[in-house]
């Protein structure tokens, strides 16, 4: 699919950008469940966190690339929107149907929602917040005018049974809180370890950057691995998540960190169960990496290659054996958004990447993923909270002034 | 609907210029061979707008995606015919292949 924008590719640094914003893909276990996850805190507004930070991803995206291409033909920009928001896997709008003062936009192909109602079941109120934000940034920026400009309400929503979306947008004020976007932050150099990987990584990233994974052209979703994915903001990931423990903080001090950590690093597992469970059993595994495989300890280097190619930094593993192994990760995006954002951390923050760590580790050898187990609940329960279940800790950690993420799992 | 098929035999880049005329367009081929020695090629294909089938040229195993998450096939009944439609037409043309 030949796209309006540009799509940056780092391969050195495995990252993508579009608009100066990273990419990266994750699928709608790890969408969904990070959302509930905020949604079940009900002492704490997340909902204007939600909407927020999908406003402010579309506004400064979008601003970028329009000012880049110097394109200043509304029609043209919302043409571009639209296929930008299709590309990315989030679904299908047309936002020629709303205006300069704002209006309401209907669709029945919506990635939060459509993946709500599979994975969790009927919703009792509408979901998908991060379409409603992102509608307020883009349409902002289509007509030039403040990043909050525009207050929304999803009136309907396909996971509570309506038959599709709808978002009303009206002009002269915001309903959700407004954020600055770090963009692609500072990357530290790269510092490569060692490994016993067999597998030449460069080319498998290569050959990955090849297959089609974009938005279907009816539904605008891209299956792939028996997942939904989503070329998704690593800006948006990062915003909410740490607004979210900042909130919890904020209530609560040290004992709302508490409660944030094994919450996010939860979302973590979540992704690495189903989505490098997805690949570890699928055709292009199969045809791609597994024939340079030949031990449990290669099935690692094997996942690792493949993270390369969903944008999330430059990971390596060293050390492996069945008792542990450290991951080594470079640019890491929790951390160089975090950074971005809120300047050096004072605690760990790679949530996801310790949440995938383990789960890499409990996929080769707690679940012999080798042999095509079925990935559903009571398999992810075995793996994920059994007492052969792996661990992890941060060793060092890049958000805290550290040349590069390292985490411990045994 | 996700159905895995062995065959008997190994599959060919014949074989799924056959199969793909099923659904009327040119597979997607990714040439992982190559890229990487030792790797096989990975195809997509299309059976129609709502069902796919994927697989290696050179392996014996396929596998078929019947129906596409988020698309609307009207009513129930009508989009259970559709796939059946869609698996009835790719297990006649493997059978079909493989008969020769």
């Amino acid at each position: 699919m030949t796209t309006p924008f540009s799509v940056d590719k780092d391969a050195p640094h495995r990252r993508c950008l579009v608009g100066n914003e990273p990419v990266i893909l994750h699928c709608h276990h790890f969408n969904t469940y990070l959302q509930q996850t905020l949604l079940d805190a009900e002492y704490i507004d997340t909902t204007k966190i939600l909407i927020g930070a999908a406003n402010e991803m579309a506004f400064h995206q979008l601003s970028d690339i329009f000012s880049r291409q110097d394109t200043a033909d509304v029609a043209e920009r919302k043409e571009l929107a639209s296929r930008l928001y299709q590309w990315a896997g989030f679904g299908k709008i047309d936002l020629s149907l709303l205006k300069k003062d704002g209006g309401t936009l209907a669709t029945r192909q919506s990635h939060y929602s459509q993946a709500w109602k599979v994975k969790l079941g009927k919703a009792t109120r509408p979901v998908d917040f991060f379409t409603a934000g992102w509608l307020t940034g883009a349409l902002s920026a289509v007509y030039g005018l403040a990043q909050d400009e525009f207050s929304v309400i999803q009136e309907k929503c396909m996971a509570k049974g309506d038959e599709q979306n709808v978002f009303s947008l009206t002009p002269g004020g915001n309903n959700y809180s407004v954020y600055h976007s770090a963009k692609g932050g500072e990357l530290a150099a790269q510092v490569l370890q060692e490994t016993t990987s067999p597998l030449d990584e460069d080319a498998i990233f290569d050959a990955l950057q090849g297959l089609p994974l974009v938005g279907d052209d009816q539904t605008g979703l891209i299956e792939a691995f028996g997942v939904i994915l989503t070329h998704h903001y690593a800006n948006y990931y990062n915003r909410i998540s740490f607004e979210f423990e900042r909130e919890l903080a904020a209530q609560f001090g040290t004992d709302g960190m508490e409660i944030a950590e094994p919450l996010l690093v939860e979302s973590g597992h979540v992704c690495a169960f189903n989505t490098f469970g997805g690949i570890m059993k699928s055709m292009m595994w199969q045809g791609l990496i597994q024939p340079q495989l030949a031990t449990k300890e290669d099935w690692v280097h094997g996942i690792i290659a493949c993270v390369y190619a969903l944008g999330w930094g430059r990971w390596q593993a060293v050390g492996i054996s069945r008792d542990e192994a450290r991951f080594v990760i470079h640019n890491d995006y929790e951390s160089i958004g975090f950074r971005a954002m809120y300047g050096k951390a004072d605690h760990n923050i790679s949530y996801l990447a310790m949440g995938s760590a383990m789960g890499i580790m409990d996929l080769v050898y707690v679940g012999n993923i080798e042999e095509h187990p079925e990935l559903n609940p009571a398999f992810y329960e075995k793996l994920f909270k059994g007492k052969e279940s792996y661990q992890a800790k941060v060793v060092k950690s890049l958000a805290m002034g550290d040349p590069y993420t390292e985490i411990h799992v045994f | 609907m996700e159905i895995q098929y062995t065959i008997n035999t190994i599959f060919t880049k014949a074989m799924l210029d056959e199969v793909q005329e099923i659904g009327g367009v040119p597979a997607a081929i990714a040439h992982f061979s190559q890229q990487i020695a030792g790797a096989k090629d990975f195809f997509k294909t299309k059976l129609s707008d709502y069902s796919v089938l994927q697989g290696l040229i050179g392996g014996n195993k396929l596998v078929a995606t019947y129906g596409k998450f988020g698309e609307k096939t009207g009513d129930r009944q009508e989009g259970l015919t559709l796939l059946l439609r869609d698996k009835e037409a790719l297990e006649d043309k493997l059978n079909e292949i493989l008969s020769e």
